[in-house]
């Protein structure tokens, strides 16, 4: 069953035309990587699939819901109860301890805090991360940070897992342990999970591929 | 709302640049509040002093004829008591000479019967009938202290403009202070049956000091209190006619009183200014911590915070800041009001500014409209920066994620 239809998707920036036309969608529960090489458009059709941009043309439907249909409350609505986000650079808030940040999405939603810090702690446990829960970011190691960052995407057990170049800034035995525990908090979870990458061997853990040229997809 | 606000100070607060950013727009916004509030203060302090200063050495309204000298009969005591008319207190004022050793100064000598002077007015005055009450700036003039002797020239009434001026020695009997530099320097104090004696007009006045019947528990600064002298005096006038004058105890200062009070009001918009500058630093603070904070708050986002809440977070801080302007604006004119009152530098020229010091009186009328026209013109002009700073999210939105 599709969680994610796409359907035509165009966005121009500057008169400039980086995504295509662009048509697929993404069954619940499975695991998707989306490859292309640098200014193909990935990260621009990441950002639309999270609801943190709106497209030029075309729609995207997840769970049955037209994205850019929704007014900009309803979208960070959905942003905060439907996704979760792992960016590139770990994006953990230097202010805040890393359990403040990963109980930042459940504050901004008003979520229960105790049961969500019951969950964090539960899966920073099985990612051997909490001894880190007290620690700020700065303290953390790269992958110890990226692990932490997948615990906050993971906090309010979102049904898309959307992931921006997961890896890009860890060695690759960092790299393939992320990789790893993405996959199996995803599917633990039966939350969808996009990776997108230009990493051919990131790229190869995964079974279903899209890849973008010049944005458009190649079959 | 508070745990997004609260996460977000953290953001500004635990970044040193932030912080002293923070910091100084806070103390500019203060300083600014705290200009308009002693200028404001110094203008009220001034005219409240100066009431206060008239006051003690007079009632709520003083009556005088325009014929001179008047018999205080039961007809006068008859409407008095008709028109809610407190207290009063028959007197004498007339001028005269004093003299002691080589110097002379002209001088108002006033009569006055002690019981009744004391009442109807804020004095205490306590005089033998061969002493006399001066003024501490005469006083110090003159060189006088109590127990010395002095001489007091008087015309003789009108009786006869050939009679030669009448001179009489007095001790001096007490020293005082009109909180008024004029009245410590004019006015002297005679017991009144001394001074009618002297003028030969046997029991006859020229003024009576009036109080309304319920002046006694008022405060001086209440409008209340104002407009009952005010309908009082109007009253008196409609019973008497013009055979009297009535005037109200600020009467002598009534022209000066009113340019402050346009001053005030003059230079209360002007200020204005001030804090529209330092408002504007309020808002490049807030431009500030959303490009060096872009990414944060972008993340913020992304976790779901919606642009109307980030608006209100936005509209928090600038809250928060004006809140904490406004404290310290408080402390300032604290401070400046204390400097006001200890420090030599700011001692004023009695005879120039009739006080010798200024004080800063400030009531809650006067910082809640100064306060709330802060606020006013803060949330006026943010509102200017809050849709740049709408606009401009989803491009940086696009530079930050990309």
């Amino acid at each position: 069953m599709a969680l994610v239809k796409i359907e035509n998707i165009k966005k121009t920036f500057s008169g400039i035309e980086v995504l295509k036309g662009i048509s697929f969608s993404l069954d619940a529960g499975k695991q998707y990587v989306i490859r292309g090489p640098s200014g193909s458009g990935k990260s621009t059709l990441f950002y639309l699939l999270g609801g943190l941009d709106r497209p030029t043309s075309g729609n995207i439907f997840i769970d049955g819901l037209n994205l850019y249909a929704m007014n900009d409350d309803e979208l960070a609505n959905f942003r905060n109860q439907f996704v979760g986000f792992v960016f590139q650079f770990h994006f953990l808030l230097s202010s805040m301890n890393c359990l403040d940040n990963i109980l930042l999405p459940a504050k901004i939603g008003n979520h229960n805090i105790l049961e969500v810090e019951k969950f964090a702690l539960s899966n920073a446990q099985i990612l051997g991360v909490e001894h880190c829960l007290k620690k700020f970011p700065y303290e953390l190691s790269g992958g110890e940070q990226q692990r932490i960052n997948v615990i906050r995407a993971l906090s309010l057990r979102p049904k898309l897992i959307l992931c921006d170049e997961p890896t890009g800034s860890l060695d690759s035995k960092n790299s393939q342990i992320v990789v790893g525990l993405l996959k199996e908090m995803a599917a633990k979870y039966a939350s969808t999970l996009v990776v997108v990458t230009h990493d051919d061997y990131i790229a190869s853990q995964f079974q279903n591929h899209f890849a973008l040229n010049d944005g458009q997809l190649m079959k | 709302m508070f745990n997004i606000l609260k996460s977000i100070g953290k953001l500004i607060y635990k970044d040193k640049v932030s912080l002293k950013f923070a910091l100084g727009v806070l103390f500019g916004l203060g300083f600014s509040i705290a200009v308009i509030l002693c200028t404001i203060g110094i203008m009220d302090g001034f005219s409240i002093t100066l009431k206060r200063g008239l006051k003690k050495s007079s009632a709520d309204i003083i009556l005088f004829s325009h014929t001179g000298f008047f018999k205080y009969d039961q007809n006068l005591k008859n409407i008095f008591s008709s028109l809610n008319v407190g207290e009063t207190g028959p007197a004498i004022k007339t001028q005269g000479f004093l003299t002691a050793g080589e110097v002379a100064k002209g001088v108002e000598v006033n009569g006055i019967e002690l019981e009744s002077f004391n009442k109807t007015t804020g004095m205490h005055l306590n005089i033998a009938r061969d002493e006399i009450a001066i003024g501490t700036v005469l006083a110090k003039q003159l060189n006088l202290k109590s127990g010395d002797l002095l001489s007091l020239a008087l015309p003789k009434g009108n009786q006869s403009f050939s009679s030669l001026p009448l001179i009489k020695e007095f001790k001096v009997g007490e020293i005082i202070d009109h909180g008024i530099y004029q009245k410590n320097l004019r006015l002297v104090y005679l017991q009144l049956p001394i001074l009618q004696t002297l003028l030969g007009v046997d029991d006859s006045i020229n003024l009576i000091y009036l109080n309304h019947a319920k002046s006694k528990n008022s405060s001086l600064e209440s409008p209340i209190y104002a407009k009952r002298v005010k309908n009082l005096r109007i009253l008196l006038h409609r019973e008497l006619g013009e055979e009297y004058r009535i005037r109200p105890y600020w009467a002598e200062f009534a022209s000066l009183l009113e340019v402050v009070e346009i001053e005030k009001l003059i230079i209360g918009l002007i200020l204005q200014m001030v804090v529209v500058i330092s408002i504007f630093n309020v808002l490049a603070f807030v431009i500030f911590i959303n490009e060096k904070k872009a990414k944060e708050l972008f993340l913020y986002k992304a976790l779901g915070l919606s642009q109307k809440r980030l608006i209100k977070v936005w509209f928090w801080v600038i809250l928060s800041i004006w809140a904490a302007g406004s404290l310290l604006s408080i402390l300032l004119v604290k401070i400046f009001n204390y400097m006001l009152q200890s420090f030599s530098l700011f001692l004023l020229p009695g005879d120039i500014y009739h006080l010798g010091r200024l004080n800063i009186i400030l009531g809650y009328t006067e910082y809640t409209l100064v306060f709330g026209l802060t606020l006013a013109w803060l949330f006026i002009v943010s509102w200017l920066a809050i849709i740049r700073l709408k606009k401009s999210l989803l491009a940086n939105l696009r530079r930050e994620f990309s």
